[in-house]
């Protein structure tokens, strides 16, 4: 053919196929005729029994013009591939070990990352798995350059009135109800929600109705039960409608039971046991946008409402602002999650090296066989479909386990995962899942294919068939390849294992970091007295006083303090406007930079807490009568005022009318958890300057066996008020601890995953030497035969392994140093690029590379010359 | 057809082929027709293997096909010797005498 063009091709290829179809069928009526001519009866059909398999001759005739077989014949096409397909599973049975740790390996593979994907998928792409939830967008009113979220208010039935953008509007916030069981008070955490919101969600009640605008009119109070609840607490027992729940000493209607899945609703806020229905109005605003309304289309419009209606009224400026469902998702959160996929992702790249490379192993005595194949007329085509067929029932038994390990995975993540990651009891294997693992096991089949059809390529049948003789050496090229597959293995290895190595240090670190506050001998509890209770401020401070003076009381009890917040956890921020030293520019929006958190502290708080006052005084009779006096941390004295000058200092809020005076400074308190940034201002004012809140913190100074003082404790609590919800009572060492469990559960799962892939490139690099001593026995044998020295041949061998481990090394460190800069954000105390975990980790993998060929290699120096001649 | 029919010897297909078609140009039919015939049907065509021939020794050029009328006015595709097919037939003849005498010789000297 001379160099025809495409189109010329195809239509002469086209055309070739009619000639085909045309001579064979020209040939048949000839010999039909002359058999009907005979008086042979059934002519034709003799004609045809004597022409043989006429699909046969013209795919021969058409591989001879080098057209593929003629596919408008599925059902022989189908034939073969079932044929491939026996030869191909034959082919695997023979080998049970090769298929089962194929398997295996594949398994692992797409099983972790398959789980990882679903915790990715529920809690980044696809927060809200619901009808439209695309379309869902949370609606709040910011205070400017401050992060006070307003919610709702009255804004609510203004803006439904009049925003456009959205088709519908509901308002959700969650609380604890108790009930009263006789014997104890069980807290049943609910979600309340107006009306609208299920019909928005397109949660249809499995049992009973959805809420009606009537269910808020005031005359009764009306819930649904999540389906979990219904089951576990009412044994599903469908009479349960109608009945009614005495709650924080109210009656609440039964009308329906809802799907469990409505719970994702809730997200990161956990699991509800019941939806109470709530006048529109309260809480947080979901919206739904119009179709083609996007985010800031929306934001735009609520501001231009928010412009009018702030024209007549007053007090500050609030800026509208609009938020896509995974928007709230803290950001640690995000980042370890895709850290967690990129390193799954890596992880399954090793597994496909790891498994390309046991086929290539395979392939030396593959190669014989397809040659053997191939020279008793087995076309290309065919071999090559067994050889894909082959991976894909691997891959297809792999991504079968690993669906099922995945869905074991997430179906148990609730038992496993950390109180505050608890976000991701809502993941979810949903179809996504399932179109991710296809995706997966199609890259995977494509991939590990790809090494063995290279090899198909490659091949002359006269070559192979005589290489059989010599047990198959290893040809340059396939060693090479293996060599590559090695060295890719022991970088990523190396990458894993360095991102591994810097959060297990960021982890110690965090342990043994000083947090500021005696944490050993202090128990922290939060008490929240029923609302229906506690109407006045003066009730709830008589109650909190009553029961810290009750609690002081027990002997092993030396102080009790209550704070707002618990010490380790940092409440809610506001902004310095002006300080004595002048006014303090505005923080660009957004950033953190100009907040700090406030607690609320009775005049004990620093002495039980153990906090260091460097400056000044704590609060005293004495200085509470000042003009607003506070004690500030020292990161908050070091930002605005000289090294020891802040004592006396004044400063205000933005807009704010009266002015805070510097009573002390306290040392730095670890906030929101040990990664916090402990110099974050922090203030703390006497509880006395505010109304009491109807929740308060407690720290309880003790000696001796804290399980008998927490149990003290709590009949203290409950023998002032029985109605009162038992509090959780921890030392205040678990707070921490508890703080430190996400990044603990991350830098687990990296770990787990650095030492499957450190597993894998170790089986990876043992396994190209000791098939390389396999290969070269008679070799070594004719070497040690002439004299060569045991360690001479030793040497040659482990040669053979170090340069595609070094290669790896040096190639995983580049790629380390350009990837931990994203780990940055997860790091504590420890830099993305410490040197210390990059030389320790290198240093463990070569040596461990290393050792795994050692072992092949020494057992390929001891062979007998005699025997490693004759094995021929 | 009381005669016992003999299967084509592997690799002579060819020559049969080209031998057929040295006087004149022929259709396959035509070709299984003549192998049959000139050897009084002792030797049969395996029909499935006469196509694929044809269409490799086309491809190597030794002999080149076109589009033409059969006997009874039917479309066929026929088959012509080419110069370098001619020259493969002298060939693949000479071998077959050599093989056949000695093979001859063998069978009548012991």
């Amino acid at each position: 053919m001379r160099f025809p063009h495409l189109l010329e091709r195809i239509v002469s290829r086209r055309k070739i196929a009619r000639d085909i179809d045309a001579e064979l069928q020209f040939h048949l009526d000839m010999r039909t005729e002359e058999y009907a001519s005979d008086g042979t009866r059934e002519a034709r059909r003799r004609a045809l029994e004597r022409f043989g398999n006429v699909d046969d001759v013209v795919d021969a005739c058409r591989a001879a013009k080098r057209l593929p077989p003629k596919n408008e014949r599925r059902e022989s096409r189908a034939r073969g591939l079932g044929q491939d397909g026996r030869y191909a599973l034959r082919y695997l049975f023979r080998r049970p070990l090769f298929a089962l740790v194929a398997i295996a390996t594949l398994t692992l593979g797409i099983g972790t990352s398959t789980s990882i994907f679903s915790m990715v998928n529920s809690v980044l792409l696809n927060p809200m798995p619901f009808e439209d939830g695309d379309r869902f967008a949370f609606l709040w009113r910011q205070v400017q350059n401050g992060a006070f979220r307003l919610t709702a208010g009255d804004h609510f039935s203004y803006w439904q009135e009049r925003a456009n953008s959205f088709d519908a509007m509901a308002t959700f916030f969650q609380k604890e109800l108790s009930e009263d069981l006789g014997t104890e008070i069980r807290k049943i955490p609910a979600g309340v929600v107006s009306p609208e919101l299920l019909s928005i969600l397109g949660i249809r009640p499995v049992l009973g109705r959805a809420f009606i605008p009537a269910d808020t009119s005031g005359e009764y109070n009306a819930i649904v039960l999540v389906e979990g609840y219904w089951k576990r607490r009412f044994g599903s027992d469908p009479e349960v409608l109608n009945t009614t729940l005495r709650l924080d000493e109210e009656d609440y209607i039964v009308v329906g039971v809802i799907p469990q899945r409505a719970n994702m609703f809730f997200r990161e806020r956990g699991q509800k046991d019941i939806w109470v229905a709530s006048a529109p109005g309260q809480g947080s605003i979901l919206g739904r946008l119009k179709p083609g309304i996007t985010i800031e289309q929306a934001e735009a419009e609520l501001t231009s409402i928010e412009d009018s209606h702030d024209a007549d009224g007053t007090g500050p400026r609030l800026k509208p602002v609009v938020m896509e469902p995974g928007a709230s998702t803290s950001g640690d959160i995000k980042v370890g999650l895709w850290m967690l996929l990129a390193a799954v992702g890596f992880l399954l790249l090793i597994v496909c090296a790891n498994v390309a490379n046991m086929f290539l192993t395979q392939g030396l005595t593959r190669g014989r066989e397809m040659a053997i194949r191939s020279a008793l007329g087995g076309s290309r085509g065919r071999i090559m479909n067994q050889l894909i067929l082959e991976t894909f029932a691997l891959v297809l038994a792999g991504a079968i386990g690993g669906s099922a390990m995945a869905w074991g995975i997430v179906k148990n993540l609730g038992l496993v995962l950390p109180e505050n990651l608890q976000i991701l009891s809502s993941v979810h294997v949903d179809t996504q899942v399932l179109w991710f693992v296809l995706a997966v096991a199609g890259l995977v089949t494509i991939a590990l294919a790809l090494a063995p059809m290279g090899m198909l390529m490659n091949l002359d049948t006269g070559e192979m068939l005589n290489q059989s003789n010599r047990s198959g050496a290893l040809t340059p090229r396939r060693a090479l390849l293996r060599k590559t597959l090695v060295s890719a293995e022991v970088a990523i290895a190396l990458v894993l294992f360095v991102g591994s190595g810097l959060l297990v240090k960021s982890l110690s670190a965090m342990s043994h970091t000083d947090p500021g506050f005696q944490s050993d001998e202090v128990l922290s509890t939060t008490i929240s007295l029923p609302p229906a209770r506690y109407e006045t401020t003066e009730s709830m401070t008589e109650a909190f006083d009553a029961i810290t003076a009750s609690i002081e009381r027990l002997p092993d009890v030396t102080g009790v303090a209550q704070g707002s917040v618990p010490p380790n956890f940092g409440a809610s921020s506001a902004t310095v406007g002006e300080t004595d030293q002048g006014e303090v520019p505005p923080a660009p929006e957004g950033s953190a930079a100009d907040r700090f958190r406030i607690n609320l502290i009775s005049d004990s708080y620093f002495s039980v807490s153990g906090t260091r006052i460097l400056q000044g005084q704590p609060f005293d009779a004495e200085n509470r009568t000042l003009e607003g006096p506070v004690i500030v941390n020292e990161g908050f004295a070091r930002k605005y005022w000289a090294e020891g000058k802040a004592v006396g200092g004044r400063f205000r809020a933005p807009e704010a009318t009266g002015w805070n005076t510097i009573v002390g400074v306290a040392a730095n308190v670890t906030a929101w958890g040990l990664r916090d940034d402990p110099t974050q201002p922090q203030m703390y004012w006497p509880r006395s300057r505010f109304p009491t809140f109807s929740s308060a913190s407690f720290l309880i100074r003790f000696r001796g066996d804290h399980l008998s003082i927490i149990a003290q404790v709590k009949e203290l609590v409950l023998a002032y008020d029985r109605t009162i919800p038992p509090p959780d009572i921890n030392l205040a060492s678990a707070g921490l601890s508890e703080s430190i469990s996400r990044p603990r559960f991350t830098t687990l799962l990296v770990s787990a995953f650095a030492w499957m892939a450190f597993v894998l490139a170790i089986m990876g690099v043992y396994g190209v030497i000791a098939l390389a001593a396999r290969q070269r026995t008679k070799e070594l044998g004719v070497r040690i035969a002439l004299g060569a020295g045991r360690n001479d041949v030793l040497g040659l061998m482990m040669r053979q392994t170090l340069t595609p481990i070094v290669a790896g090394v040096i190639a995983g460190l580049g790629i380390s140093l350009g990837l931990t800069r994203f780990l940055e954000s997860l790091l504590f105390e420890v830099t993305a690029t410490d040197g210390t975990t990059f030389v320790t980790v290198t240093a463990i993998l070569v040596a461990t590379g290393l050792l795994a060929s050692y072992l092949p290699a020494r057992r390929a120096t001891t062979v007998d010359p005699t025997e490693a001649l004759k094995a021929e | 057809m009381a005669r016992k029919k003999t299967d084509l010897l592997q690799g002579t297909l060819d020559m049969l082929i080209l031998k057929a078609l040295e006087s004149e140009a022929k259709h396959g039919y035509s070709v299984a027709r003549t192998i049959e015939h000139s050897t009084d049907d002792v030797l049969r065509v395996d029909e499935g293997s006469l196509y694929p021939a044809l269409h490799r020794m086309e491809g190597r050029g030794w002999i080149k096909s076109s589009w033409g009328r059969s006997e009874n006015n039917r479309r066929a595709k026929f088959y012509e010797l080419t110069p370098p097919g001619l020259k493969q037939l002298t060939v693949e003849a000479d071998e077959w005498a050599r093989y056949s005498k000695a093979v001859a010789r063998m069978l009548h000297t012991s």
